[in-house]
């Protein structure tokens, strides 16, 4: 029996090991919740040391997407599932913190965490990304030194050197389904200014929020994407 | 207190637009207006209106291919169609159920109700939920509310419909009628507002009051005349009296994309509409007290309800 459940696939961030998609319970919950099969792909497991933009692990991708009702995607994984949106055409798309376009400052920062990670420093590197990732006024989390993982270094910097020179404007004004960026009102890294959406588009600025806004203010991204979903899905 | 609530725009709108919406304006429509609460899209008439119109559009003629698409939309729960029983034929009601409508409303008027109250009774067989609707219940004894009201209710329809078809319905009057069929049938009762007066809103907070559960409303309050009960007040109402399964930021998002969409959704009030509202006239009349000088509009129609009053 065909399982007749709207598919929600969703792109991860960087992050240093799998999780399994554990990062994006909030979302993928609420998803659930509202009647979605949901799988959630690690966005790094295509990487290859060669690729220097998203648009490559993008294409890499592009084979393998079965059916998909929704995209969604988060930070990186946001900026790989908006380079698919014209081959893709996805009905409908959720994009959390994800950079459609990097600026000056944006591209340091992330260049920052990248270079610690390059030079094996997990520890710092991961410790700058947990600074960044805190919503501004926040106190960021003290970080413990981790042991050094060779592969985990591989992942921080290759996945966060495809983002230094984004710029996936035309991909997403182009898209004429509907769209709903979640973006935190204080994050240090992925903010408005970083995102395109054509009109019939949303922006969602989380109130409060940082990079993780789904960790920050589960309630609040939950309640919009019930409502996208509801919306724009027929569960 | 559990309202269900339907959501009657792309139907009673077409009175304005001849019911020229396209069918993906339609879906769109439908899965916002879920999506904000409603229990029902009345997505269109199933072959005509009350007078015959040559050309209808899509959702004045209700087809099987139109129902089976919104259906795929936004279930099959949802989705909910009017007929006037002299329009259809004995195939119409399982094509109907086939295609994807669950909820039929059937039409009464009170003067001859039979060929209606079969209708009840074949789209009871089908598996419809079915409302009857009273027409011109305005202008209805009470007498006759309660008699047809019974029939319909041995009939099998699971809600009785008060519909103000003249706009002309006070609160007060509105509220005694909701007292009354809910006093004589042991289903639901239903309002269908028409703004004529201004007094939608007030009806059905009234009719609420007095045990109604049903509700009809449409999105910028596009209908015929004047329109109905606005959607978007009628749900931020609910919302603001503790209601928690509607989406304001949805509906309002509706509202605007039909506002867009839809030109002939604007908002208006004709001022020969409120007269026929406030002397309880039926649309037909429009042309006997069609005058540039409003004050011998006011002259004719209380002419024409001194006339029908006695």
């Amino acid at each position: 029996m065909t399982d007749s459940r709207p598919h929600a696939l969703v792109f991860a961030p960087v992050l240093p090991q799998w999780d399994e998609g554990r990062f994006f319970a909030t979302v993928t919950g609420a998803l659930e919740a509202f009647g979605c099969r949901v799988t959630v792909v690690d966005t790094l497991a295509l990487l290859e040391d060669s690729m220097t933009e998203v648009s490559q692990l993008a294409r890499s991708w592009l084979p393998r997407m079965s059916e998909v009702d929704l995209l969604v995607g988060n930070a990186l994984g946001g900026a790989v599932a908006q380079a698919l949106l014209p081959d893709l055409r996805p009905p409908a798309t959720v994009l959390v913190s994800a950079p459609t376009r990097a600026d000056r400052v944006l591209a340091e920062r992330l260049s920052t965490v990248a270079d610690l990670a390059a030079e094996g420093d997990l520890s710092r590197s991961l410790a700058v990304l947990g600074e960044l990732v805190t919503a501004e006024g926040v106190e960021p989390p003290v970080h413990q030194p981790v042991p050094a993982d060779e592969q985990a270094c591989r992942r921080i910097a290759g996945g966060m050197r495809l983002l230094l020179e984004v710029d996936l404007t035309e991909q997403v004004l182009s898209y004429e389904g509907p769209l709903m960026h979640l973006v935190g009102e204080r994050s240090r890294l992925v903010t408005t200014a970083h995102l395109a959406a054509a009109a019939h588009h949303e922006v969602v600025e989380v109130p409060g929020a940082g990079m993780r806004p789904h960790s920050d203010r589960p309630e609040f991204v939950t309640d919009h994407l019930t409502r996208f979903a509801k919306e724009n899905l027929t569960p | 207190m559990s309202l269900v609530n339907i959501d009657v725009t792309l139907r009673d709108g077409g009175y304005r637009n001849r019911f020229e919406f396209d069918l993906d304006y339609a879906r769109t429509h439908a899965r916002l207006s879920v999506a904000a609460g409603f229990d029902w899209v009345e997505i269109a008439y199933r072959k005509g209106s009350f007078k015959p119109v040559a050309d209808l559009g899509l959702t004045g003629r209700g087809d099987d291919s139109y129902i089976a698409a919104i259906a795929e939309e936004i279930g099959p729960e949802h989705v909910g169609l009017i007929l006037h029983p002299r329009n259809i034929d004995a195939g119409d009601l399982p094509a109907m159920h086939r295609a994807g409508a669950r909820l039929v409303r059937v039409c009464v008027p009170a003067g001859d109700p039979g060929p209606a109250l079969d209708t009840v009774r074949q789209a009871k067989e089908v598996g419809f939920t079915v409302c009857v609707n009273l027409t011109r219940v305005s202008q209805l004894p009470a007498r006759k509310v309660v008699e047809v009201a019974a029939a319909a209710a041995d009939a099998g329809t699971d809600v009785v419909y008060l519909a103000d078809s003249n706009g002309s319905l006070l609160p007060a009057h509105t509220a005694r009628l909701a007292t009354l069929v809910k006093s004589v049938v042991p289903g639901e009762v239903g309002l269908h507002a028409h703004n004529n007066l201004g007094l939608a809103m007030s009806n059905a907070m009234a009719a609420v009051d007095a045990g109604a559960t049903w509700m009809d409303s449409s999105v910028l309050g596009m209908g015929k005349g004047p329109g109905n009960l606005v959607a978007e007040q009628w749900i931020a109402y609910l919302d603001r009296i503790g209601g928690d399964r509607y989406d304001l930021g949805t509906m309002l998002h509706l509202a605007d994309l039909l506002g867009r969409s839809v030109p002939e959704s604007a908002p208006s009030l004709p001022l020969p509409d409120l007269v026929l509202g406030h002397f309880d006239l039926s649309v037909e009349e429009r042309g006997s007290i069609a005058h540039s000088d409003h004050r011998q509009s006011v002259h004719a129609a209380r002419a024409l309800a001194g006339a029908a009053a006695g």
